[in-house]
């Protein structure tokens, strides 16, 4: 009756054996052949946005470089949250990442008393992906033409210019806060479901000011629809050299830029990270990836390792932590 | 300006009817059509699913392929509202409240063919109007800010809480109710949650299409439970002779649909207002200034002719802004402008000088695929009747199925599975209580807008609520309001003694309980 445990143990020792040897086998053998199946680029946003076309523009590159499909799987919904939540659950494979602006790990964290991720414990950034400038525009009835003119508005008339956001604690919201802060200007802000309405109310001007995406500013400025005041960039945009910056027309260090970056479940192989990176550098340089889809909307490609998009990361951060607390803005 | 217009619309035709823009319209037309017909899976969906494949086509045929889905769609999303009371998209919703009792009398061939013939119609003027109008309409509904839009969505709400059979304060009731429904997420001003007990997903409020599928499809599914033998005879019995609409059927609906091509087109002008907020009010307008209010409920060609106008005709006006600007009337819209941006082409105010191809070809082919879908529906639409002779049995779980992956497909999120079925049990208890749920669909679509509107018209005037009767399109909504609700008074206080006792002999506990209860509007039960 003894013999049946021995059996056993020596039965399960060798399968565990087996298990073991077959697992190291399984995974260098993932490692070599990823990607084996399709991959899920999860997007926090609707589709037609401009997540979602990023997520799509990367992913049919990958899809072309991999030869498996890339799919794009579309979980807008609780700033971000559902999306992030999704991926920081998935199993750490690398079969799904996620693609995001920088709310979900610059800004959510300290906007929201709670949420239902950890933004740094659940993800490994894995590459950075595109910047997009932020201009600041203003309805053409508004007498300011440049950023002075409107610091000098805003100061002689305290309070009475109103400027669209796209939600509270958005981009679009604490650029301007940020704004404020640094120049000592007041303004109303009059909150938005999106970045469109915004938009269409600051051209029929119904107010007066917003921060918009360099892209969605340029061909209403050229139809004098909208005055193009500057862009928050560090440095004139090469393509749009006339178009001043916020920092030389006197707020020297301000910049007002989104980004957008790939993001992997905390725990996937390092390989996978790496080789994921290396691609997605590979696209980005890419003349045809610019030609058409990079510079008609001024997009610009990041560049870097995941090392340095990390660092990247905790530096944006900390530059939304102390507006967030400046401007003491806060979502229950 | 017409002759420009002209020259443009022919050299439109010529790169639309090239044989590849061809095949891509007619291919997106079809797809969208068949997609159309299944429950939930609307526009939204479908141009998602296909969007990869137009990677590797040229920018036209792209965008004559996802418009033609779009507006195909909407075409089919008629079809499963009128004969089994699913409304397929959020704007069809409307068309179940007359089209099913239509279906119940054998008529669903009717009301399918007069759907057909109201979609071209109101199709046909939204693309006319996008010809030659499109610059001076662009401009008219810039002037509408936040103050018009909250006298407009005031005035919806008020012309709208008689939308469905039954007594006026239930129908009140079920408004309110959608309000309170249309609260719950997160506060736009502040960034707070209302009534989302701590659930993520109720973040960004009740899903549309959950709404909707949950209140007409799921409820109603459950409500007809009991009564398998009794339907179901009654859906097989349509003759072929019953799917033509008589001579009568089209001099009924000719004025309707003219009323709701107007209505749709206008409600396309207004930024985010979509074809669903137009349906609703070309229904309630019709109800109004019909001759017979009491026949809309009960299976009124006009309460279908004309809602399904003002959707077509709000559909192709949303290309409007959407093209001319590169601002989005709604999803869809925004989804089709993010297909050009993957193509390399910026949406904006100069795409149709920089792209005329793509703006006139897209003008053209919208003449092309209305045209074909009218040829490829009118012989469906003996198919789509046979349909009903599938047993319910096999009928209504099938149908069911496709709710949740219609709902599913919407969010890529099983939490609005679950939401279309909490809703649908809710209104179930609603049905059988007499209560009509297409007034909360209204409620929940109007009055979140309406919120939205006052709070920022109130924080731009700094508060001063002078500022709705000071701003004249504003101004002449509320005198609107004002009217609509004295008439209201005046003729119920007028006619209250010679009303009441009618309704007293129909009903005496309702009416001893609501006393402005009037004898037409004598509440509707489930049939039992």
């Amino acid at each position: 009756m003894t013999l049946v445990p021995q059996m056993m143990n020596a039965l399960t020792g060798r399968l565990l054996l087996l298990t073991a040897m077959l697992a190291a086998g399984l995974a260098s053998a993932a490692a070599q052949q990823y990607p084996a199946k399709p991959i899920t680029l999860v997007v926090p946003a609707a589709p037609g946005g401009v997540t979602d076309v990023i997520a799509r523009a990367i992913g049919q590159r990958f899809s072309e470089s991999f030869g498996k499909p890339v799919v794009i799987e579309n979980k807008p919904g609780a700033s971000n949250q559902i999306a992030a939540e999704y991926v920081a659950r998935s199993t750490a494979d690398g079969y799904t990442l996620l693609v995001s602006p920088e709310a979900t790990f610059a800004i959510n964290p300290y906007l929201f008393g709670k949420l239902h991720y950890n933004a740094a414990a659940d993800f490994i950034p894995v590459a950075g992906l595109v910047k997009i400038h932020q201009a600041l525009v203003a309805n053409p009835s508004v007498p300011a033409h440049s950023v002075a003119d409107l610091i000098a508005l805003a100061k002689k008339d305290a309070g009475a210019l109103n400027y669209g956001t796209y939600g509270v604690g958005s981009t679009g919201h604490l650029n301007m806060e940020m704004f404020e802060a640094m120049t000592g200007a007041r303004l109303v802000a009059i909150h938005y479901k999106g970045a469109t309405p915004a938009l269409t109310d600051v051209i029929a001007g119904h107010i007066q000011l917003m921060f918009i995406s360099i892209g969605s500013a340029v061909q209403p400025s050229k139809a004098g629809e909208l005055n193009l005041l500057a862009v928050g960039s560090k440095e004139r945009l090469p393509n749009l050299p006339d178009v001043p910056t916020i920092a030389e027309s006197g707020l020297p260090g301000f910049e007002a830029v989104s980004w957008f970056g790939l993001f992997a479940p905390a725990g996937t192989p390092q390989p996978i990270v790496d080789q994921l990176n290396v691609l997605t550098q590979r696209v980005l340089s890419e003349p045809s990836f610019r030609a058409a889809i990079l510079d008609p909307q001024y997009f610009e490609p990041m560049a870097g390792s995941p090392q340095e998009f990390s660092a990247f990361i905790k530096a944006d951060a900390e530059k939304w932590q102390r507006v967030i607390r400046v401007a003491n803005v806060k979502v229950d | 300006m017409i002759a420009t217009a002209l020259t443009d619309l022919w050299y439109g035709f010529g790169v639309a009817l090239e044989p590849h823009n061809l095949m891509w319209c007619f291919v997106g037309v079809l797809v969208g059509n068949m997609v159309g017909v299944l429950p939930g899976m609307g526009p939204l969906a479908t141009i998602s699913i296909l969007l990869p494949l137009t990677f590797g086509i040229p920018p036209v045929g792209a965008v004559l392929m996802l418009a033609g889905v779009m507006y195909g769609a909407q075409y089919g999303g008629a079809i499963c509202s009128i004969l089994l009371n699913l409304p397929c998209h959020p704007p069809h919703a409307v068309t179940c409240l007359d089209g099913f009792p239509l279906t119940k009398q054998g008529r669903g061939g009717v009301a399918l063919g007069i759907t057909v013939l109201a979609s071209f119609v109101g199709a046909s003027w939204g693309i006319t109007e996008m010809i030659f109008l499109s610059p001076v309409l662009v401009r008219a509904a810039l002037e509408f800010g936040p103050a018009e839009v909250c006298s407009l969505m005031l005035l919806g709400l008020l012309a709208g809480s008689t939308l469905a059979r039954g007594s006026p304060l239930k129908g009140v009731a079920m408004t309110v109710l959608g309000l309170i429904l249309g609260c719950v997420g997160t506060d736009l001003e502040l960034g707070s949650e209302r009534y989302t007990f701590g659930l993520t997903e109720l973040d960004d409020g009740i899903a549309l299409v959950a709404l909707a599928l949950g209140l007409f499809g799921i409820a109603e599914f459950m409500n007809s439970i009991n009564q398998v033998a009794p339907i179901s005879t009654r859906y097989t019995n349509v003759g072929l002779r019953d799917m033509r609409p008589s001579k009568g059927d089209l001099k009924l609906s000719a004025f309707p649909m003219l009323r709701g091509t107007i209505v749709g087109s206008l409600c396309s002008l207004i930024p985010g207002t979509g074809p669903t907020i137009a349906s609703f009010v070309a229904y309630a307008t019709e109800k109004r200034v019909s001759k017979t209010p009491e026949r809309f409920g009960t299976g009124a060609l006009e309460g279908v002719a004309c809602p399904e106008a003002a959707t077509h005709s709000s559909v192709q006006g949303d290309f409007i802004p959407t093209m001319s600007l590169g601002i989005p009337g709604d999803a869809v819209m925004a989804l089709l402008l993010g297909a050009l941006m993957i193509h390399g082409i910026v949406p904006g105010p100069q795409l149709i000088s920089q792209h005329p191809d793509i703006f006139w070809g897209l003008v053209a082919s919208f003449w092309i695929g209305n045209i074909l879908l009218v040829l490829l529906n009118v012989p469906l639409i003996g198919i789509w009747v046979k349909m009903l002779a599938i047993p319910y049995r096999y009928l209504y779980p099938s149908a069911l199925f496709f709710v949740c992956i219609g709902v599913y497909a919407a969010n890529n999120d099983m939490f609005q599975v679950g939401e279309v079925i909490v809703i649908g049990a809710f209104g179930y208890l609603l049905l059988r209580l007499g209560f009509h749920p297409a007034p909360i669909l209204l409620g929940f679509v109007l009055g979140p807008r309406f919120e939205e509107n006052f709070r920022r018209a109130m924080l731009i005037s700094r508060g001063d609520l002078g500022v709705f009767v000071e701003r004249p399109i504003s101004a002449v909504f509320v005198a609107l309001c004002i009217i609509l609700v004295g008439t209201q008074i005046y003729f119920r206080l007028r006619g209250s003694k010679a009303d009441l006792e009618p309704a007293a002999e129909n009903d005496g506990v309702a009416a001893a309980s609501a006393p402005e209860l009037t004898a037409h509007h004598a509440p509707v039960r489930p049939a039992e």
